[in-house]
């Protein structure tokens, strides 16, 4: 038997394990938390928006779930307690307050170890519920999604110690520049908006998806 | 499953019916030659509450067939749409299904849903990229240049096989419209007079002026006003238009579509892009320039492959045009394109993609017989 040498050996594994893409989890969550016990109508709203948020995603990806859950348990808590066991990708703390005849709807968006590069956390997102607001809506969860799936993605790579590849990272750059289109767009859709919030956030999502697919291999 | 027989030529379209409420099956026929050539888009009917989103469909239906008539560099070309009854299943992947089953290259997908204070249409568009059919095949932007002695082969695919618009606000008097049990009205003039009867499951459209159609339905003929769905204007219709006049290589026809796509402020980034470099791919068959439209496409997101192989398509496109009329110039200046992309480029290119190859090819060779325009 040919005895091979430590640094050879290491070389073989790493060519080896480059072409390696690990197969992603079988289903995802998106997980919609909100107060128990608010009144009707706000809790209506809540959860139309919830049920509706990542209608424009469903229609892409089948292996993701939306779930609605009313609890009692401070955000933080509920999402260590409930939604990271569930593998939830991101857990949403969705609630309305009235504004003119309807409602605005706060998300606080949890990501937790998927927090990757971005600067706010959780990362708040205030929309008016309303038609108007549909597709802005549609394109900021698109792209946090898609965002917490490639840092999902990349991390267990590098976890496993295996080199990033052009080839093993196309998954990786196809979800960025999924999540870059619906950034960009969502930007061009509110840049005339009174609400500089919202483009804060949408700008730390955008320079945050701009480093990843800098630093992907090319 | 019924198809009927009473189809007839219109602009060069030609309306197609599948009249079922079930879901479609597979149709499976030899093709004739002529049907190789004809561009096929599905429409099966938007889901939705009650009748609006087959209300939806129609109206879209309806429009893109207003936008379609035979380009005169391609007389043989046909163009046909395809009703169908809702999808089992609202994913890119049945609609992909759906159109292989009806021999159609395109599908035009969606929902209309209630939400909030009204009604949404999300609609989505599929494309058989892998289809084996004339129609397909002319999505690919294909070059072919000849320098010294050598012969450089380039081809660019399509930029994206799946696409998803901005979603459609209804208006309140459409929904309105919409939950009412008739049917679009025919009228007896282009500007109203009698109503004559309701546009049935079956019609031939025989002229078209704006919004207005005449069609002829149940043997009753008479003019449709086509409604505005939404306050703003739908980049849908004109997409859907631009990319199926690449298919009929109506280059004329593509760059108008797709220039209303590319001035639309509601249209989506990744739409916008693909619209600039369809348009890129419409104004080199016409012998334009095309780097200017790369160039903004470019811009809208730098980090996708697709866009730096149409980039060098483009380039190898103007350097032939440029040494077919012998302006050193121009050629010159394509090279220093090519290169262009090398330095900036942000994705990975391949020497494995042929094309990849022919621009490293063709610059190489270039460099080596004019080294004076170093």
């Amino acid at each position: 038997m040919t005895q091979m040498k430590r640094p050879a050996l290491a070389a073989l594994l790493a060519t080896l394990m480059a072409g390696t893409v690990l197969a992603e989890p079988a289903r995802r969550q998106f997980s919609f938390y909100h107060q128990s016990g608010t009144d009707d109508q706000s809790a209506r709203a809540v959860k139309d928006f919830a049920a509706h948020a990542l209608d424009r995603l469903m229609l892409t990806r089948q292996d993701l779930q939306v779930r609605v859950f009313a609890s009692s348990m401070p955000a933080p808590q509920f999402h260590e307690a409930v939604a990271v066991r569930n593998r939830s990708l991101a857990l949403i703390d969705v609630s309305a307050t009235p504004e003119a005849g309807g409602f605005r709807i706060r998300n606080r968006l949890y990501l937790g170890s998927l927090q990757g590069r971005l600067q706010f956390s959780p990362v708040v997102v205030e929309i008016v519920y309303s038609t108007q607001t549909y597709g802005t809506t549609q394109d900021v969860f698109i792209a946090v999604a898609e965002y917490a799936m490639a840092v999902e993605e990349r991390r267990l790579l590098v976890d496993a110690g295996i080199p990033l590849t052009v080839s093993n990272t196309l998954s990786i750059r196809n979800k960025l520049n999924t999540a870059l289109y619906a950034v960009t767009t969502a930007e061009r859709r509110e840049r005339s908006a009174a609400d500089q919030n919202l483009l804060r956030y949408l700008r730390d999502l955008h320079n945050a998806l701009t480093q990843l697919l800098e630093d992907l291999p090319s | 499953m019924t198809v009927t027989s009473a189809v007839r030529r219109s602009f060069g379209a030609v309306v197609l019916l599948i009249t079922s409420s079930q879901t479609l099956v597979a149709a499976g026929r030899e093709a004739p030659d002529r049907e190789r050539h004809m561009v096929r888009v599905l429409t099966p009917a938007f889901r939705g509450t009650a009748d609006i989103g087959v209300r939806v469909r129609t109206v879209l239906n309806l429009q893109i067939l207003n936008t379609l008539n035979v380009p005169a560099n391609n007389p043989k070309s046909e163009g046909a749409v395809i009703w169908a009854g809702p999808m089992e299943e609202q994913s890119h992947e049945f609609a992909l299904r759906a159109a292989r089953s009806a021999g159609a290259q395109v599908t035009l997908w969606g929902d209309a849903v209630e939400y909030a204070n009204g009604v949404i249409v999300q609609a989505a568009m599929t494309v058989d990229a892998q289809a084996e059919h004339t129609a397909t095949r002319a999505l690919r932007w294909e070059t072919n240049v000849q320098y010294a002695q050598q012969r450089f082969l380039f081809r660019a695919l399509l930029p994206s096989p799946r696409y998803e618009f901005e979603p459609i606000v209804l208006a309140p008097e459409i929904v309105r419209q919409f939950r009412e049990p008739s049917d679009l009205v025919m009228y007896s003039q282009i500007d109203g007079g009698r109503a004559l009867g309701t546009v049935g499951d079956e019609f031939d459209t025989l002229e078209r002026r704006g919004d207005r159609i005449r069609v002829t339905s149940s043997g009753i003929t008479g003019w449709v006003h086509l409604p505005r769905l939404s306050a703003t204007r739908s980049e849908i219709v004109d997409f859907v238009s631009g990319v199926v006049r690449v298919m009929r290589h109506d280059w004329r026809g593509a760059e108008r579509a797709l220039s209303a796509v590319i001035e639309n402020p509601v249209t989506p980034s990744k739409v916008l892009q693909d619209a600039f470099l369809y348009r890129a791919f419409a104004r080199a068959g016409l012998k334009q320039p095309c780097r200017a439209d790369i160039k903004v496409g470019r811009a809208v997101n730098p980090y996708v492959p697709a866009v730096e192989l149409f980039g060098i398509v483009c380039a190898a496109s103007e350097f032939e045009t440029a040494r077919l009329a012998d302006r050193e110039v121009g050629m010159a200046t394509a090279i220093t394109d090519l290169e262009q992309i090398f330095r900036t480029k942000k994705v990975p290119l391949s020497d494995d993609d042929s094309t990849v190859a022919s621009a490293r090819a063709l610059i190489q060779t270039y460099r080596r017989s004019t080294p004076k325009s170093r």
